[in-house]
């Protein structure tokens, strides 16, 4: 027994210190102080600074958009190719499983630095123009989320009875409705896990958006400006800023409820997807 | 005349996005490689880079960071997992989430947060730019660690355990002779996921070492943004190869994973 | 099932109404002009983006608006420059920076016609590097167009120094051991050392100190090469500069020296510095010396003005003093320092018709309103340099709004006639204005900058100035040096017998990969052999492992496969 309690120490313990930087963040974001480190009373000030803080919520605003934006696309095509691959012949099957290699075992900064060669390229001796916008930035992020989604269908596709499909068409259903009667329902825990990591890349993505992105968006005419570039500006000039220990408060308490809302609906359907891994 | 759709026609448009924007940015990088600042046909990059001391010894650096971050958070992920799974305790698949939760707080702001914090308590980066920066990448991949090696373990075979230890196995040889190989695996996998970001990651470094300490991520940044696009290609190159050469090495047990009908992820 | 599909059906439609929501915002008053800037980071009051809007819309009735971006350093500049992320209007950069785009023809000519305020308003400066020709040659542009000055392509905007900004208080108390130890400081009382400190820094060793082990780990320096090159120059041409009698342009070659031989000694030096500083920072310096997480930083004269205002008060808005202040001085050494100009230049567009187009009369107009003196007062107030823009000698209130400004900021005598002014010290900032030569005197009322541009009521100031017994027209501000205007003023108004130490940079053409690649030693750690000899025999013997234990698999299987085939 005390060796469980010892073994739980440790892993408590190790929790404990991966949270303290963002305890701290949450901490002093009531009170209303340049640094942290300085308290000053209790104050919700930074909350309203946070929501009158224009570039911050302009951020926010496009880092959503893009989010969704790229994870709708990315579950799409990789929902779409997992599928399309896993009825291939064996061998086209293997070079699509390659290609969708490439892009997970790159690292961000290779993709992000050979995109831009390709637009700087493409921009200077095709389309004589600027071609950075919303769109190579969603080019960007879809890359880099679109494999994830395959790769959380594929084992759906394995796991699925095959004969259902068949069945479906002997049944008189067209192909397509086959496919949105028949396999997309036995997908959709993977397409969702997939959907909510795209989602997750996307949200945390710092180097392929400071490379790819063009003026759009909330951001009109300037460069996108996403969460990840604003608070990299930021913290090159000084510490965090304080409206943005707010937002850590906030994002914290709305991961901590899908969190929680995560495993009671998990509880309920049992073990089924235990074995799922999506973070 | 009625388009039939085939099942395997569904992958034409992913086909077609990965050759645009994987394979084709990958080629023009490595014609970026191996041409000089004209256009022409030149070896300059390849040639500066391995006579180049410092290329070399970011290299060096960076892979030595690798090794240690990924040994770090290995030794301290692997125990987590292995109590985690172990246990039948339904409360810690909610443990395991905790320790993924970070993950969705923007990672920026955690780097920046964690840069705070350790300035706050005397760690800065300035004074130990080491520890600093071992700290955050510490932080940064633990979660990374944690999560394969959690799932490898669920699906531990608990009745070779207990029979290696029927059969007279004392608690080491337990664990290296029934263990250990079986969560390979995840052990690998879990290494991938760190091992590469690492030598890569540019925020982290920069942030928390008060830009003392340089990573290959870092040197291609700086050469690309001081117009040398040339070198900072090759570099990218470089790393390329050094992914498609842990990649063959790990094969072999990544495989086993894959087919095992789980994704890394 | 059927939401996921009207999902996707949605998409297309999201898109295409995202895309063009940008600039629907705006198009309601009918078309809007995009001006696209680019300038450096803090250096402008964003205030007077909105203000020059409004004025245009109700001067014209159009819709202007100032699409404003930073960047970081020069060199990150000129990158996202070439790789054309986006096209600018207006560049606002450093004088060696526009050498280098006009050198390879990247901007147009400036047409000084459509600047009225400019050309009105601009100190001599820039010409101050002309020879007798005319032409700047110091910063000489040839391309293929022709021959031009500098002065051709850009229009200043603001100057300043490359100096130490430090804080002696952090300094002693935090390294209070090594001073105790170290022989030439131990007997001295905490007064004498601040004293000390103070002086070593703007003396022949200022640069010097910076490599000194009493301060270790106190001291960040620039993450920009050219500027941390330039120290790095000082200290290793010390005695040349200390004892050299060369003419200005002589010491300048000096200072701009980029032979293999020259890069070589300074990335020693600077690799030796490495290792006793606390970090490297473009941005975060002016801030971390406040907030004492250190205590020397080689700062831009501007952002040291910024650091020893917010050291000095307590709130943004710089009107409450503090009640502990962190006291930070400025120095530039004696033995010279780095002057750079940042100027405005238009990059050349391709499409002729942009030039009669209202993108470039407006952008004109922008780089015009910025030369005005309200706004150029505007902007030294909010960045601390020191504006090209500047008063003359004639009396008109508009014309002299820079000096008043100077004098209502600095000058501590109170007005009165009966005051002693002999009880202050003077410092002279004659250099930074016009001075006209045939002119006797003129009088400066601070009534107008105090009243119109900083809304506050001051007592009726006027200041004459009239020649001295040299037939000079002499501006001596009455100050204390140690005191908190004292040390803004020396720092953003550098003493006249200073500017000819002051050096100007060049591009350093050809050799500018080599000190690319120079910077990138001094930044990279080097590692000690017996790490890299342990390393690779590690990776050699983990690769000679997996690669043996493969060969035995597959020797195995072939074998395995062999005897099969026999049993058959």
């Amino acid at each position: 027994m005390v060796k469980k309690a010892l073994k739980y120490t440790f892993v408590y313990l190790v929790l404990l210190i991966t949270y303290i930087p963002i305890f701290v963040l949450i901490a002093f974001s009531f009170t209303n102080t340049t640094y942290i480190g300085d308290w000053n009373g209790f104050s919700l000030d930074l909350f309203v600074d946070l929501f009158n803080s224009k570039e911050t919520m302009v951020a926010l605003g496009n880092t959503l958009i893009i989010a969704f934006i790229s994870a709708i696309v990315s579950t799409f095509l990789g929902v779409t190719g997992a599928i399309g691959a896993f009825y291939s012949k064996k061998r086209t099957r293997a070079l699509y499983e390659n290609l969708n290699q490439l892009p997970v075992v790159n690292p961000e900064i290779v993709i992000a630095l050979s995109l831009v060669v390709m637009f700087v390229f493409l921009g200077n001796t095709i389309f004589k123009e600027n071609l950075f916008s919303f769109w190579t930035l969603l080019a960007g992020h879809v890359i880099l989320s679109a494999p994830f989604v395959y790769l959380n269908v594929k084992p759906k596709l394995q796991q699925m009875d095959p004969s259902l499909y068949e069945a479906a068409l002997d049944l008189g259903c067209s192909p397509k409705k086959a496919l949105s009667k028949v396999m997309i329902p036995q997908l959709l825990p993977g397409i969702l896990s997939g959907f909510i990591l795209a989602i997750t890349l996307s949200l945390d993505d710092f180097i392929v958006t400071a490379f790819t992105r063009g003026p759009g968006l909330l951001s009109g005419e300037n460069a996108i400006e996403t969460l990840s570039t604003l608070v990299q500006a930021k913290i090159k000039k000084g510490p965090i800023p304080p409206e943005l220990r707010a937002l850590t408060t906030i994002i914290f308490f709305i991961v901590l409820i899908v969190v929680i809302g995560i495993t009671i609906y998990q509880n309920k359907t049992k073990n089924r997807v235990k074995r799922r891994r999506n973070f | 005349m009625r388009f039939s759709l085939q099942r395997k026609q569904l992958c034409i448009p992913y086909f077609i996005f990965l050759i645009l924007f994987v394979v084709i940015p990958i080629l023009f990088i490595v014609f970026y490689a191996f041409t000089d600042s004209n256009g022409n046909f030149s070896f300059d990059a390849l040639v500066g880079f391995f006579t180049s001391t410092n290329k070399v010894n970011v290299l060096i650096q960076s892979l030595l960071f690798s090794v240690i971050n990924t040994v770090i958070c290995l030794v301290v992920g692997y125990p987590i997992a292995y109590i985690l799974a172990s246990s039948k305790a339904k409360f810690n698949y909610v443990v395991v989430m905790l320790f993924v939760m970070p993950m969705w707080i923007n990672f920026v702001l955690r780097t920046g947060a964690t840069r705070d914090v350790l300035t706050w308590i005397g760690l800065n980066g300035g004074q130990h730019p080491y520890i600093a920066t071992f700290i955050g990448l510490f932080y940064n991949y633990l979660p990374f660690v944690i999560l394969p090696l959690y799932s490898t373990m669920l699906k531990l075979d608990k009745a070779q355990i207990e029979a290696a230890s029927d059969l007279g196995c004392n608690r080491v040889q337990v664990f290296t002779k029934s263990i250990f190989p079986q969560t390979i695996p995840g052990v690998v996998s879990a290494a991938q996921m760190v091992f590469m970001p690492t030598m890569s990651s540019y925020v982290i470094p920069e942030t928390l070492s008060e830009g003392k300490i340089i990573l290959f991520g870092n040197s291609i940044y700086l050469g690309f943004s001081n117009n040398q696009w040339n070198s900072a290609s090759f570099m990218a190159i470089v790393m390329l190869a050094i992914v498609c050469l842990s990649m063959l090495v790990t094969r072999n047990y990544t495989e086993k994973d894959q087919e095992g009908g789980s994704s890394r992820w | 099932m059927k939401k996921i599909y009207k999902t996707f059906f949605f998409i297309p439609f999201l898109l295409t109404s995202l895309a063009s929501c940008s600039n629907n915002q705006v198009e309601n008053n009918g078309e809007t002009i995009f001006v696209h800037v680019l300038n450096a980071e803090d250096y402008i009051d964003m205030t007077l983006l909105d203000s020059f809007s409004q004025m245009i819309y109700e001067r014209d009735g159009k819709n202007v608006s100032i699409i404003y971006d930073t960047y970081d350093t020069n060199e990150t500049m000129y990158n996202s420059l070439k790789t054309g992320k986006t096209t600018y209007d207006l560049i606002c950069c450093s004088e060696y920076m526009v050498q280098r785009l006009a050198n390879e023809g990247f901007l147009h000519t400036l047409d000084f016609s459509k600047l009225p305020n400019y050309t009105n308003y601009t100190t001599e400066y820039l010409h101050s590097f002309d020879d007798e020709n005319g032409k700047l040659n110091l910063l000489p542009v040839v391309n293929e167009y022709g021959t031009y000055t500098l002065a051709d392509y850009a229009a200043g905007y603001m100057r300043g120094t490359l100096g130490i900004l430090f804080n002696p208080d952090y300094v002693l108390t935090n390294n209070q051991d090594k001073f105790d130890n170290n022989p030439e400081w131990k007997n001295l009382s905490y007064e004498e050392r601040k004293e000390k400190l103070i002086e070593t820094f703007s003396s022949e060793d200022g640069y010097s100190f910076l490599w000194n082990d009493l301060i270790t780990r106190t001291q960040s320096i620039k993450d920009s090469m050219r500027d941390t090159y330039a120290i790095g120059n000082f200290e290793v041409f010390k005695d040349y500069y200390l004892n050299t009698s060369d003419s200005y342009n002589e010491r300048n070659t000096k200072f701009n020296d980029s032979s293999d031989e020259t890069i070589e000694l300074i990335k020693n030096k600077l690799i030796e510095l490495k290792t006793n500083i606390f970090g490297f920072e473009v941005d975060s310096g002016k801030n971390d010396i406040v907030t004492q997480k250190i205590g020397v930083n080689v700062a831009w004269s501007g952002d040291a003005v910024n650091s020893i205002n917010r050291g000095y008060y307590a709130d943004d808005e710089w009107t409450k003093p503090r009640e502990d202040e962190v006291e930070l001085h400025y120095a530039i050494p004696e033995i010279g320092a780095n002057v750079w100009m940042d100027c405005f230049a238009t990059p050349l567009q391709e499409d002729e018709n942009y030039y009669s187009s209202d993108e470039y009369k407006y952008t004109l107009e922008f780089l015009d309103f910025l030369s005005s003196p309200e706004n150029a007062i505007a902007n030294v107030y909010y960045n601390g340099y020191t504006s090209f823009i500047t008063s003359d000698s004639s009396s008109d209130e508009i014309d002299n709004a820079m000096l008043a400004y100077m004098l209502y900021s600095y000058d501590i005598s109170d007005g009165d006639d009966d005051e002693d002014l002999s009880s202050y010290e003077t410092y002279d900032i004659t250099p930074f204005f016009n001075i006209e030569e045939n002119v006797e005197s003129f009088t400066v009322d601070l009534s107008y900058v105090s009243e119109t541009l900083l809304g506050e009521e001051v007592d009726d100031r006027v200041f004459t100035f009239s020649k001295n017994e040299d037939g000079e027209i002499k501006i001596l501000i009455h100050y204390d040096p140690d005191s908190f205007e004292g040390r803004l003023l020396s720092a953003q108004y550098p003493e006249a017998s200073v500017t000819n130490t002051l050096y100007v940079m060049n591009d350093y053409g050809p050799q500018n990969d080599k000190i690319v690649s120079m910077w990138e030693d001094v930044k990279v750690n080097p590692l000690p052999l017996w790490i890299v000899i342990s390393l690779l025999t590690f990776v050699a013997l983990v690769l000679g492992y997996l690669g043996s234990y493969k060969l035995i698999r597959i020797y195995k299987l072939k074998r395995r496969k062999k005897l099969r085939e026999l049993n058959k």
